[in-house]
C-alpha cells in the first residue's frame, strides 16, 4: 500500500469563508502533508533541498470540495496525504484527503510536483530534473503510476466552445512577499488569493447576468484546478484575466495569468461553482470515490 | 551596459532597478557586477567564473545562448539577467 501520513489539526476561523474552507487553507494542509511525508519516509524537506540539492515546483493543483462543510461543523480535521511517482520520475503526485474526525471527507486534493535540481543554496535557482534511479528505488511498485495526470487545456477548450461567456475582467497585481515562498518565487498555493479577487470583481460589476454569477458569492466553490506553466517572482507584475461562463450546472470562471511585462503565460485556473441542492447532491467527484482517490 | 536583474537575485543587488557597468563584453560586465556584489557572484558564476546554466542573459530583449556571453555591448545596451525557476 502506498505510504501516507495522517495528521490532525484543530479548526480555526481563518481557515474558512462563511460557506467553506478557503482553497488556500486546503492547499496549505496538503503541502504540510508533503513536508511530513518527507520527514517520515525520506529526509526532512530542508535537508532534501540543502544537502541533496533536490526540490520541487508545483505543476498543478486540483481541489474538489466533496460535501458542504463550514467552521461550525467539526472541531478537528484529519488530513491523509499520499505520495506517488509518475511519468517515469518526471513528476510526483500528492493526494490529500481532508475529513472531520470520524466522518466522510470534505475535500480532496491532487498536487502535481515537478522535481528540480537546485544549483545554489542562496536563491535556490533550479532546473527541472527527473528523479534518478537511486531515488526511484525508494518507491514501491504501488507507489509508481505510469502516466502523468491529464492537462487542463482540453477542459478549457471544451468550456470555451460549449458555454456562453457572461462577463470578463482583468486586473494587474504586483507580487508581494505575502504571495511568495522561501525562494522569493510565487507560492502556487497563493494563486487562489489572486483569482478570488478578480472573480469577485467580475461578479460584483456584472450587469448582464448577475443572478447566475451571484452563486459564486452565495454558494460554495465546487472545484478549483490550476495548471502552472512558468513561475513569477517577488515584485513581478501579473495580469489575471477572468472570463465567466454559464456552465451546465452553474457559473465557471476561467483565469489566465500572464506576465504584465512580456505577456508570457504563467498559469491557467478553472473554478466551478454549482448551485448545489445539498440534499440532492450525489457525491460524484472528478478524482475521488467515497472520499478516497480513484 | 545597463544591467536589469529579474527574479530571486534582485535582493542580492539591494533591489536596485538598474545597474550601470562599464565593460566591453557581457561576460566582462558580469564579472564587474560580481566584484561589486560578492553575494551575486556565488549565485551567478560557477567556480571557473562562468555563468551558471540556470540563469539566462538577454541583451535588448534578445536571449543569448551561453556561448554568446562574450559578445560586445554598447554603453546603452540593456542586459537582463533572468532566473527561470527556483526550487524548494
Amino acid at each position: 500500500m502506498a505510504r501516507s501520513v495522517t495528521f490532525e489539526l484543530p479548526v480555526d476561523t481563518s481557515m474558512f469563508t462563511p460557506v467553506q474552507l478557503h482553497a488556500r487553507s486546503v492547499f496549505t494542509i496538503v503541502m504540510s502533508g508533503w513536508a511530513r511525508w518527507l520527514r517520515e519516509h525520506w529526509v526532512p524537506f530542508p535537508r532534501l533541498v540543502r544537502d541533496h540539492g533536490l526540490g520541487v515546483v508545483i505543476a498543478g493543483l486540483d481541489l474538489e470540495y466533496l460535501r458542504p462543510f463550514t467552521f461550525f461543523d467539526a472541531d478537528t480535521l484529519t488530513a491523509t496525504v499520499t505520495l506517488r511517482v509518475a511519468a517515469r520520475g518526471k513528476l510526483l503526485v500528492l493526494t490529500g484527503v481532508v475529513a472531520p474526525d470520524g466522518d466522510a471527507a470534505v475535500a480532496g486534493v491532487e498536487a502535481v510536483l515537478r522535481p528540480v535540481r537546485i544549483s545554489d543554496g542562496v536563491v535556490l535557482a533550479a532546473t527541472p530534473t527527473d528523479l534518478g534511479t537511486d531515488v526511484l528505488a525508494r518507491f514501491a511498485e504501488d507507489e509508481v503510476v505510469p502516466v502523468a495526470p491529464p492537462r487542463l487545456e482540453p477542459t478549457v477548450d471544451e468550456l470555451e466552445a460549449a458555454h456562453p461567456l457572461v462577463a470578463s475582467s482583468s486586473q494587474t497585481f504586483t507580487l508581494h512577499r505575502h504571495l511568495c515562498e522561501a525562494a522569493d518565487q510565487w507560492s502556487g498555493i497563493a494563486v487562489p488569493d489572486l483569482t478570488t479577487e478578480v472573480r469577485e470583481q467580475v461578479v460584483s460589476v456584472s450587469a448582464a447576468d448577475g443572478d447566475a454569477l451571484s452563486a459564486a458569492l452565495l454558494r460554495p466553490m465546487q472545484r478549483i484546478a490550476i495548471e502552472f506553466r512558468r513561475p513569477a517572482f517577488f515584485l513581478d507584475e501579473i495580469t489575471v484575466e477572468c472570463r465567466a461562463f454559464r456552465g451546465a450546472q452553474g457559473p465557471v470562471f476561467l483565469h489566465r495569468l500572464s506576465s504584465a511585462l512580456d505577456g508570457d503565460a504563467l498559469a491557467t485556473v478553472l473554478e466551478w461553482f454549482t448551485p448545489w441542492d445539498d440534499e440532492a447532491r450525489d457525491g460524484s467527484s472528478h478524482h475521488f470515490e467515497q472520499g478516497a482517490p480513484r | 551596459m545597463i544591467f536589469v536583474i529579474r527574479g530571486p537575485m534582485r535582493r542580492l543587488v539591494g533591489f536596485k532597478d538598474q545597474l550601470t557597468v562599464d565593460a566591453p563584453t557581457v561576460h566582462e560586465g558580469l564579472k564587474e557586477l560580481c566584484l561589486e556584489y560578492p553575494d551575486l557572484r556565488r549565485v551567478l558564476l560557477d567556480a571557473c567564473g562562468q555563468l551558471r546554466g540556470v540563469h539566462r542573459v538577454a541583451v535588448n530583449r534578445t536571449m543569448l545562448d551561453r556561448s554568446e556571453v562574450d559578445r560586445s555591448v554598447a554603453a546603452d545596451d540593456v542586459v537582463e539577467l533572468v532566473t527561470a525557476l527556483a526550487g524548494g
